[in-house]
């Protein structure tokens, strides 16, 4: 088990390398002037005018001009060292921005997944083992029909209902925990289908197996076979899929983030691409490939430590 | 054995990510959380004005964020204030006179301090300004400064490398606003900016955003009516217009065009709509299409200003008669270049030998079909809405127009690698200092990105001129005449000035428009009840 586990870790190192390799090149290949991006954004206004004294000046501040295999490497040398750089925006170490913004992007979206989770894998193992009943029709109705809602959408109008026309809850801020509601609902909504359809398929496909038809052959009670032999098997799927969700946490929603206001890391992430903050898009973009590296390393932990066909190498099958 | 691992396995991973995120929410020393909700007990003794910001306020920094820190939180002052006309008046400078070409002496206002306590003299003011020189390089390009120093108790000379007879105008930009050396820490890093406004900064909060600033009670001049306001970033238009509806902001700038009506007819709120200095116009390509001053003309005739200024922008806004508002001291009121006649539009296009010879409904000329590309970018609400109603109108010109939007950053690469463009529409500040000729030099002097290819030896000896001229009035006067040239040549057409529509909350009264602010500036004697 520790030696799957060494092998993780270092695979995942090699991966954190070629993501923020990656994204530094792609970003950096984008439409736009990186000097006028950052001189419109830093200096003067956006839409301002601009002299080309300044755009020169601008690319030697940032050392813009030299190639960019060598401004990455001067990059992962300070990143490998702890230093992260300081935002051209910002004018603070990207680290401690970061840093600052994770706890409301996690609890937030921790909040939004255990909520989600809780509903819809009940909901789906039920949905399952009654397939085709009423429950299922429409568990699976309800879920198409909130998963089709845009976001933006739901948020505007969970805000005009419980904010103007009720006034229960706040629109934005985060001093109460009454701010975690409707930002908590609009992201909760969006993670149900995906957990409720992701449980119900693997149960249904369970349900079906040779070893479930033994089981009823036996004369075990449908809870008995739920419980004994069917969940153990769902499982690795259902926590994959969570380890997914919570990885896809840290990159916060900038919909969610605008809109109320949510001092997260999706909006940063956004507006440092927009403004062409190069430490800070490295630094959020890392950040969150971090995150769902992690999450990915737990769920392969936790699978191999449930199914030993997995670390051993085996198949399923 | 195999459940009780399998049990024991998931309840500690579960365990674990709750107590992560709990940890992490509740304990970083980085992240104070800050309420924006007002404290009932606090309400009741102060008074606390809370502005629904529109850019995300992503620092403080009273250089680089000079319009936040000057005009929307009034912690810092300028040298030279302007007035409603954008003419100079007194501010920490009570007055200013030039000595030779390149040299400026500005006199101090004595009894000033700073919020934390010094006094603002001449070394301070000195000091001041070459910190903003040297954090902001963009702000030597502007005023071609190359040096600054204290030349009396009260007194500061500042000498330029080229005559720059409007310096004092270049004094009164936001970045320039005067701090104490206390602004920075003895290792030279930025703290908090301590300036000698009516307001000084309270907290700050980088993650969140929020800004809190509180009335300076030893301020020199009119004493602020408002202990608090809190500032917070709120970069969604609908956001601000709901948490305005809400009650939990008093006021805000930029509300989406069409809620304007359905706001102000609610009670509890008010929508105030301004024009400011900043003008929705295009620049055309002189170099292709637009070369013949005809077709510019032209296509100017075509726009109908009156309607996509009441229509389009929904009031938020007006016709434009040329780059400037009547209200600024040097426009040139003579100037009318917002006739819509489409007839003498359809002639002028007929003289410079352009038919529609095929009936296709568009014209042609040698085989080519006049259809060019309007550039324009989405961060200016209006912008995209007005480039659908030109493409609409030009069409019915004969031209056909293709709109593309792109990131502002990337148009300037565009039109400078030489691909195909006709129109690049934008907003652009035509004062960003009180200045009669900031704005013509950048969009017309040769050389200037900005241009975008258009020269004319003509205007740029006039723009010379004026840049060099002390005299103020005499200044202005070649102003004037440099705005009559380029309105005659158009290669920049002006379609509408840019309007901001304000949302107040009912109990905030006494608001006073400043029409030299960039978004928006309140004054210290606006009230709350």
């Amino acid at each position: 088990m520790l030696k799957f586990a060494v092998k993780r870790v270092v695979a995942c190192f090699f991966v954190l390398i070629a993501v923020s390799f990656l994204s530094f090149i792609v970003l950096s290949l984008a439409p736009g002037d990186t000097a006028v991006t950052i001189l419109t954004h830093t200096f003067i206004g956006f839409d301002d005018i601009i002299h080309d004294a300044d755009v020169q000046t601008v690319s030697q501040l940032y050392n813009l001009d030299s190639p960019l295999i060598l401004q990455y490497w001067a990059w992962l040398k300070g990143a490998l060292l702890g230093n992260w750089g300081t935002s051209y925006v910002h004018n603070v170490p990207v680290w401690s921005l970061i840093l600052s913004k994770i706890p409301y992007t996690l609890f937030l979206g921790l909040i939004a997944f255990f909520a989600a989770f809780i509903i819809s894998v009940p909901m789906g193992l039920y949905a399952a083992a009654h397939r085709n009943g009423a429950f299922d029709h429409i568990s699976r109705f309800v879920t198409i029909f909130f998963g089709s809602i845009p976001n933006f959408w739901l948020a505007l109008v969970l805000i005009i209902v419980f904010c103007i026309k009720l006034n229960w809850l706040p629109v934005t801020g985060i001093g109460s925990p009454l701010n975690f509601i409707l930002p908590g609902i609009t992201l909760m909504v969006g993670m149900i289908p995906t957990t409720f359809r992701i449980t119900r398929s693997s149960m249904s496909e369970v349900m079906g197996q040779d070893y479930i038809a033994t089981a009823k052959s036996k004369g075990l009670t449908p809870p008995q076979i739920v419980s004994k032999h069917a969940l153990v098997n769902v499982a690795p799927s259902v926590i994959t899929m969570a380890g997914l969700e919570i990885g896809h946490i840290l990159g916060g929603s900038v919909i969610v983030e605008t809109i109320f206001v949510w001092p997260g890391i999706g909006k940063l992430l956004y507006d440092s691409i927009i403004s062409k903050d190069y430490p800070m898009m490295q630094g959020c973009i890392v950040t969150i490939s971090l995150g769902y590296i992690i999450a990915m390393f737990l769920v392969d932990v936790i699978t191999a430590s449930i199914d030993p066909r997995i670390r051993l190498g085996g198949s399923r099958n | 054995m195999k459940k009780a691992k399998v049990k024991k396995s998931l309840s500690g991973i579960m365990g674990a990510v709750l107590l992560l995120g709990l940890l992490t929410a509740c304990g970083s020393a980085n992240a104070p959380e800050v309420s924006t909700e007002p404290n009932a007990q606090a309400m009741a003794a102060e008074k606390v004005l809370h502005i629904g910001e529109l850019w995300a306020i992503d620092g403080i920094d009273p250089v680089n964020q000079g319009t936040l820190v000057k005009e929307k939180a009034l912690v810092t002052e300028v040298l030279c204030e302007a007035n409603e006309k954008f003419e100079l008046i007194p501010g920490l400078a009570t007055e200013w006179t030039h000595t030779d070409d390149n040299t400026w002496v500005f006199t101090i206002r004595q009894g000033v301090k700073f919020h934390d306590g010094t006094a603002m003299d001449a070394e301070a003011v000195a000091w001041s300004i070459n910190n903003a020189l040297a954090v902001n390089p963009t702000l030597v390009t502007s005023t071609n400064i190359s040096s600054v120093s204290a030349t009396g108790d009260y007194e500061v000379t500042i000498a330029t490398s080229k005559p720059n007879a409007e310096l004092p105008e270049y004094m009164h930009l936001s970045g320039f606003g005067i701090i104490a050396a206390g602004t920075y820490d003895n290792s030279g890093n930025f703290v908090l900016p301590i300036g000698t406004g009516p307001y000084k900064v309270d907290t700050f909060n980088n993650s969140t955003g929020v800004l809190t600033v509180i009335k300076n009670n030893d301020y020199y001049g009119t004493k602020p009516s408002i202990d608090k306001v809190v500032i917070t970033g709120m970069t969604d238009p609908s956001t601000r217009a709901l948490a305005l509806e809400s009650g939990e902001i008093d006021f805000t700038c930029d509300v989406p065009f069409n809620e304007t009506d359905r706001l102000d007819a609610l009670d509890k709120i008010r929508i105030e709509k301004y024009v400011t200095a900043r003008t929705y116009c295009i620049n055309l390509n002189c170099g292709d299409l637009f070369s013949d001053k005809k077709v510019r003309q032209a296509a100017s005739l075509a726009m109908d200003r009156e309607t996509i200024a009441n229509d389009v922008l929904y009031g938020c806004g007006s016709v434009s008669k040329s780059m400037y508002t009547d209200n600024m001291a040097w426009d040139n009121t003579e100037i009318d270049g917002a006739a819509f006649d489409l007839e003498q539009a359809k002639k002028l296009m007929a003289e410079a030998g352009w038919s529609d010879s095929d009936g296709d409904g568009y014209l042609d000329k040698d085989g080519r079909v006049f259809e060019f590309t309007l550039i324009t970018y989405t961060q200016r609400p209006g912008l995209p809405l007005i480039a659908e109603a030109l493409q609409a109108q030009l069409k019915e010109l004969g031209m056909k127009v293709n709109v593309t939007t792109m990131d502002s950053s990337a148009i300037t690469e565009h039109i400078k690698s030489g691909k195909e463009w006709g129109m690049y529409l934008s907003g652009s500040a035509t004062c960003m200092a009180p200045s009669c000729v900031y704005f013509l030099e950048n969009k017309y002097y040769s050389s200037n990105i900005s241009a975008y290819g258009y020269s004319n030896a003509e205007m740029d000896s006039m723009i010379d001129k004026c840049k060099t001229e002390f005299d103020t009035a005499e200044r202005y006067e070649i102003s004037k005449q440099i705005q009559a040239l380029a309105m005659d040549e158009l290669p920049v057409i002006y379609v509408c000035n840019y309007g901001v529509a304000y949302g107040f909350n009912e109990k905030v009264s006494n608001f006073k428009f400043n029409p030299t602010a960039h978004d928006y500036m309140w004054n210290v004697d606006i009230q709350i009840n």
